[in-house]
């Protein structure tokens, strides 16, 4: 932790009350610049740069670091944290383990390709860093089941960047089905994008060439078996291949499952069955994720969920079904029978979820009150099981049996096996 | 004469393999032997079906499996090799061992060997894997290591134990951690062992090591061996993520035993770890736990203060209320603040006057959290205290109180709420209002329609408008006698155009008469606020009447704005065939002069695709004024009508 953190320790024993100026604690509007928590961003490509915009816009955090194996990435992440602050402190690593080890580090925002999280994560919590990091959990389950045993070793504030939960209307839909306004749920369906998307067009771009200087290929494969680079491989369309991420299914999956979930009340729980069909790229190209798929998950209670994604019947957002109406989400809005639920109340005695006031903002005010967020690390990995055992049901090319509360595979040897992927010497968890 | 023979018997067997094999393997597999990066994949997605096909029969598997280790001892390209690899960590077994164990020795090929031998697992492959370690080097040796390490194999301890104290720190570090998935006996000693006589570069992985050894313990129900492991990590001397590691152990396996250290965590540690001890406190359930939280809060920094009471609202015991309340007075704001968010979960009807104090005392966070505070209270007499305060607070905490009443839908709160809606306060009469939309049901609808004729001021009306309209959204009825005697009893200009735009929005089609006559009236701000309420009906019910006045002599204005209103409401989704709308439409394209208005139904003619709609969408090709609109709808239409 800080020496800022030791200093206001050091304020000493106050009872009740306690002059304290809000700004010291960081609530209440301005904080001082001194109490501010300390923010390192690894990874600050694509998606990495958006969040690191997200956490400069924070009155209560400042972000001191940036770090990536791509210098081009690094340079102008590094830039524009400075021209933020009109400072030039803000200091950029090529390898994360130097970032971790800064004591002055209070927390750390990981935008990393999945088959990073599971590494970066773990780390990052040896070295006492609370984390946002981003979804899904991990590449694979091992990895996520890692990350949730760090966390909880370490007593780590962690916030998944399913941030819909932090979106109003998200969250009143969750409140509106769990406070029964739609009756008992036997359905939800949960459409997410399919296909590919060819960011920057090079998906042609799939013969081994050297790598640009400017990137570190062999760490930014990490724990990934060796390949050669190609522009196809890496930087944003690096979610199309199955050895870095798992497709749209995996992509989006801390979306709007993370929302199915969260409206049912199955944070802590799972299906007991998942089967899954997908449909794949020819395979001359080097992207190997499936670009149409239909994954079933079956819940205790008779509850289904279908999953499904690439197809033209499949509307984007979670839609709960249920035997007194039916309710739609999505980013555009909300949609329902009987359409007066959609202006009714929620009042004292039904279901009311945790506010936020922006998904890096709630993760500030966790650090600060220890408090779990609205995504932990083990509601994050729920979120994403779905997912990873329709992958697994895909690859093996049957139903797969789920105990969910020992969190396994039943009866299913190859299946069992693909929950985890070894990692590329020398790596390890 | 005996060599033939097991010649032959070989060929009979090869021959009884391949005979079960999938179709189509051995071609698949002469491509798979030539793959190298940045060819077609074909080869490799045909071998993954064929694998995935053979999983459901165990003769198919063991025949697929046998080609596949044939080809790893071929010369096939090394990235055809990594393809088989990966499809025998999936499918392999003890059979495929031995062709893999070679593999380890090769290194361009070693790391997909250990790939699949990591995921094959079993007693073969790490004897297999322990072979190799003596003669791999480098990342390798560190591979087998991690993998020795995942299978968990006890046979491997003797040889990971040596390499604790090795130079080269990444092995030992996965030596380390490789004996900490173990975690049995010799391994949880070599660790210890190890700690012992650790430089400072070593303590941290050997500290992490033995932390997951304590879990693993812990897990088996063990908890002295687990203890004696976070006891001695949490000696001071040790860095301080390590004795959160640790204190966060002995919490959780020690329940009210912890509260001791956990106490003085809070007292002496660093903030670090009095955050830590906080949240294990929370988890320890019993009153003891909940005494050494409450008890701690006055000798507390500000930020642990602020973590204690975070938690203390978590905990959810009532037993923590009085710390709340008292913290309620604080002058630390963040302090108020989670105080607040805990009274939700623990306050009752007591809380309820402080809280809208709060809220109304307040501004930004803090306001926000009293006022969800007080949304949220639980408990039947909630409801009654926020209507009983009401008429006896101070104004401003008044408006909270108010506000508090709609956000809880507290429908016995109407006959206080109507009370309040003609009070002086001007703050408070406009809550009053706002509120009633909320909180008053139909049978209010008497009540509420003497409310807007006796209202002061525009803002109050605005309010009773939506306040009247609510409630007539909610009844069965269409209250239409009780309307029109209002609207013809009224002297207020103003009063009756809002009763008519009330009337408009609630489509009551038995005021319509009422319209009607309106219409005929030589005042044209009476007729100008029944075109627009007309303009707002939910159906297309007086769309006719807006025709006639949009087709009549006279002010312009009121033409302009009544055939606005009729094509409004023909453009409203409903029941009627796109051909009809069309044909409506029509009517007001053969009266309307305006180019604004043409553009307002080559807009709708879009959403009624018909050959009518295009028909007239082309007539206005021709009119300079709308040409680009109507280019636009001919193009929509055409393209619409072809889809179908």
């Amino acid at each position: 932790m800080t020496t800022r953190r030791r200093f206001l320790g050091g304020l000493g024993a106050a009872a009740f009350p306690a002059v304290v100026p809000a700004s010291a604690v960081g609530r209440g509007g301005g904080t001082a610049p001194g109490d501010r928590i300390h923010v390192g961003c690894a990874g600050v490509g694509w998606q990495g740069t958006n969040n690191l915009k997200s956490f400069l816009e924070l009155p209560d955090a400042r972000v001191v670091a940036v770090c990536d194996v791509d210098s081009e990435h690094l340079d102008a992440a590094q830039q524009t944290v400075n021209d933020k602050y009109g400072s030039k402190d803000c200091a950029a690593y090529r390898r994360i383990e130097e970032m971790l080890a800064r004591p002055d580090i209070d927390a750390v925002c990981l935008s990393l390709p999945d088959h990073w999280h599971g590494l970066a994560s773990v780390l990052a919590a040896r070295w006492g860093k609370d984390i946002y990091g981003e979804k899904p959990l991990a590449h694979n389950f091992a990895e996520g089941m890692a990350i949730c045993d760090a966390v909880r070793r370490y007593g780590r504030v962690w916030q998944t960047g399913s941030w819909q939960r932090s979106v109003t209307q998200f969250r009143y839909a969750c409140e509106l089905v769990r406070s029964g306004r739609i009756g008992k749920v036997q359905r939800v369906e949960v459409g997410l994008p399919g296909g590919h998307t060819d960011f920057d067009g090079k998906a042609h771009l799939v013969a081994p060439v050297p790598p640009p200087r400017s990137l570190d290929y062999d760490r930014w494969l990490g724990p990934a078996p060796l390949a050669p680079y190609c522009p196809a491989r890496v930087h944003k369309t690096w979610r199309w291949h199955s050895d870095y991420g798992g497709g749209m299914l995996m992509d989006w999956i801390g979306h709007h499952v993370d929302i199915a979930h969260w409206g049912l009340g199955l944070d802590h729980s799972g299906p007991f069955e998942v089967e899954a069909h997908g449909e794949f790229p020819p395979a001359d190209v080097l992207w190997d994720t499936a670009t149409s798929y239909r994954v079933i998950a079956k819940y205790a209670g008779g509850l289904e969920m279908h999953i499904s994604g690439g197809y033209d019947d499949t509307r984007l957002g979670t839609k709960w079904i249920g035997d007194g109406g039916w309710l739609w989400v999505d980013r555009k809005g909300m949609e329902g029978e009987p359409k007066s639920i959609l202006t009714s109340k929620i009042g004292p005695n039904d279901v009311q979820l945790p506010r936020s006031k922006g998904h890096p903002a709630q993760f500030i005010e966790c650090v600060r009150t220890r408090r779990e967020t609205l995504t932990p690390a083990d509601v994050a990995l729920r979120s994403a099981t779905p997912g990873y055992l329709g992958l697994i049901s895909m690859r093996v090319g049957r139903r797969i049996r789920w105990d969910p509360v020992k969190q396994e595979i039943v009866g299913d040897l190859e299946a069992a096996r693909l929950m985890e992927r070894p990692m590329r010497d020398p790596w390890h968890i | 004469m005996k060599n033939r023979f097991f010649l032959v018997l070989a060929g009979v067997v090869a021959g009884t393999v391949l005979a079960q094999s999938p179709a189509g393997l051995s071609e698949v597999l002469t491509q798979v032997a030539r793959y190298e990066y940045g060819h077609s994949r074909e080869p490799l997605s045909k071998l993954s079906d064929l694998v995935r096909a053979s999983l459901a029969s165990p003769s198919q598997v063991q025949a697929v499996e046998a080609a596949l280790d044939r080809l790893l001892d071929s010369d096939a390209t090394r990235d055809g090799k990594e393809a088989v690899c990966r499809e025998l960590s999936v499918m392999g077994s003890e059979r495929s061992v031995p062709v893999l164990a070679r593999l380890l020795g090769q290194p361009p090929i070693a790391e997909m060997a250990r790939y699949a031998l990591e995921r094959i697992g079993g007693p073969a492959a790490d004897a297999a894997l322990l072979d190799a370690l003596a003669s791999a080097a480098g990342n390798t040796r560190i591979g087998i290591v991690n993998t020795l390490g995942r299978h968990r194999a006890r046979t491997a301890v003797e040889k990971l134990k040596g390499m604790l104290g090795s130079p080269d720190a990444a092995l030992a570090a996965a030596a380390a951690d490789a004996l900490a998935s173990i975690a049995d006996a010799p391994a949880q000693t070599a660790l210890s062992a190890a700690l012992d006589k650790a430089l400072p570069q070593q303590r941290v992985f050997l500290t992490e090591a033995l932390l997951r050894c304590a879990e693993r313990l812990a897990e088996t129900n063990d908890r002295p061996g687990a203890l004696a492991i976070y006891r001695r990590l949490y000696q001071p001397g040790e860095s301080e993520m390590v004795r959160v590691a640790a204190l966060r152990g002995l919490g959780a396996i020690s329940g009210e035993s912890a509260l001791p250290v956990l106490t003085a965590a809070l007292k002496d540690g660093s903030p670090t770890l009095r955050a830590a001890a906080v949240r294990s406190l929370l988890a320890i359930p019993g009153a003891a736990a909940m005494k050494v939280m409450v008890d701690s809060m006055a000798e507390l920094p500000a930020d642990g203060q602020v973590q204690m009471i975070a938690a203390l609202g978590d905990r959810g015991d009532p037993a923590a209320r009085p710390v709340l309340d008292e913290a309620l007075k604080s002058q630390n704001v963040a302090l108020r603040i989670e105080a607040l968010t805990g009274l939700q979960r623990l306050g009752d009807a007591s809380s309820v006057l402080p809280v809208a104090q709060r809220a109304a005392d307040t501004t930004g966070e803090e306001q926000s959290a009293a006022r969800q505070c007080l949304y949220g209270l639980r408990g039947a007499d909630v409801d009654r205290a926020v209507v009983e305060s009401i008429p006896r607070a101070e104004p401003k905490v008044r408006v909270e109180l108010i506000r508090a009443a709609a956000e809880r839908n507290i429908t016995q709160a109407a006959d206080t709420l109507l009370a309040a809606a003609k009070e002086d306060d001007a703050a408070v009469r406009r809550e009053a209002i706002r509120a009633l939309r909320d909180v008053a049901g139909p049978e209010r609808v008497p009540a509420l329609i003497g409310l807007l004729l006796n209202v002061r001021g525009n803002a109050d009306l605005t309010e009773a408008q939506r306040a009247l309209f609510s409630a007539l959204k909610r009844s069965s009825q269409s209250h239409g006698p009780e309307l029109v005697t209002a609207y013809r009893s009224a002297n207020d200009p103003e009063k009756k155009s809002a009763l008519l735009s009330v009337m408009g929005q609630a489509g009551i089609n038995d005021t319509l008469p009422l319209f009607r006559d309106v219409l005929k009236q030589a005042d044209d701000e009476a007729r100008r606020a029944a075109i627009l309420a007309l303009s707002q009906w939910p159906t297309a019910e007086p769309a006719g009447d807006l025709l006639t006045v949009a087709g009549q002599p006279g002010s312009s204005a009121l033409q302009i704005l009544a055939l606005r209103g009729y094509i409004k409401l023909v453009s409203q989704p409903g029941d009627r065939a796109p051909s009809e709308t069309a044909k409506m439409l029509e009517r007001a394209l053969r009266i309307a002069r305006q180019p604004e208005e043409k553009r307002a139904i080559l807009a709708a003619l879009q959403k009624a695709p018909s050959e009518e709609s295009l028909r007239l969408a082309r007539e206005e090709l021709s009119d300079a004024s709308v040409a680009q609109e109507a280019k636009i709808a001919v193009a929509a239409l055409e393209q619409a009508l072809n889809r179908k």
